[in-house]
């Protein structure tokens, strides 16, 4: 008799975001839908990412273009099915150690989840630089 | 002969978020799956099981530091470490800082500090403050 062991393997999306213009807080962040790897089976549309069954680590890191004040930054939370999970991102801001990426470990045991990037607070005139800004999920399979 | 069946469930996930609780200094206490336990200052896994982990620190206000991870007391073979460094183009010390660097360790002891502080208070903004977990054997 033989059994077979089920072996699990971490499993990575990273993609860029694809987003122009100023941002307004509130702001859902534009994905690119070409990503640079993925192989989680999860699917990447315009400005959301649909999660399959799994364990997840989700981090997402802006570059945030600032063209006056120094004072001025952007806040962004990860959305999970419309819901803020609970740690923030945020680009440098006086006063405060800056630009932190936002994450969140999310478990999806049945049917999908969408993840979001939303720009929860703003101060002054702020874009997106897509060259600095990703998304990297790290999956594994139930 | 019988058999467990391995069943999915949030709280065995190999990864999770710590999150500092009931504290602004940086302790990692609170975290959600149920293969980690607090043991004085460490985060300990259950059966030794080696785990990886990035305390990414988010001080409130001014700072210079040098963040790590290793299991308490060690003071000796540390990973990388993490450096958080004031912006300069303000006048003041950490005026406007900068704290984009993580420290990570890999081992059944885990015990996320600041080993350098100067010229700065360690309250940490919670809402950014995170230690990633991630299980490597899986």
């Amino acid at each position: 008799m033989s059994y077979s062991l089920n072996k699990r393997e971490m499993k990575v999306l990273l993609t860029k975001t694809n987003n122009s213009g100023n941002l307004s807080a509130n702001d859902i962040v534009n994905i690119n839908t070409s990503s640079i790897y993925n192989n989680t089976g999860c699917t990447i549309n315009s400005n959301n990412i649909v999660l399959q069954t799994g364990y997840y680590l989700i981090t997402c890191c802006i570059g945030i273009n600032n063209s006056n004040l120094i004072a001025n930054y952007a806040d962004w939370n990860l959305l999970i099915d419309d819901v803020e999970q609970s740690t923030k991102g945020s680009s440098t801001q006086d006063n405060k150690v800056g630009i932190d990426g936002s994450t969140a470990a999310v478990f999806v045991s049945s049917s999908t989840k969408t993840l979001k990037v939303k720009i929860t607070s703003l101060s002054g005139t702020c874009s997106i630089d897509d060259g600095f800004s990703y998304i990297m999920i790290k999956k594994v399979d139930l | 002969m019988s058999y467990i069946l391995n069943t999915s469930n949030e709280n065995i996930s190999p990864f999770d978020i710590g999150k500092i609780s009931g504290t602004t200094n940086p302790t990692f206490n609170t975290f959600n799956v149920n293969w980690l336990s607090m043991n004085g200052d460490n985060i300990n896994s259950d059966g030794d099981i080696s785990y990886y982990s990035e305390a990414c620190f988010s001080a409130d206000t001014n700072t210079y530091g040098i963040a790590r991870i290793t299991y308490s007391g060690n003071t000796s073979n540390y990973h990388l470490m993490g450096c958080q460094l004031p912006e300069s183009s303000y006048t003041g010390a950490g005026g406007v800082s900068r704290g984009d660097d993580i420290a990570i360790h890999f081992g059944n002891s885990h015990y996320p500090n600041y080993s350098v502080a100067a010229s700065m208070t360690t309250s940490q903004d919670v809402a950014r403050a995170n230690l990633k977990i991630i299980k490597i054997e899986i």
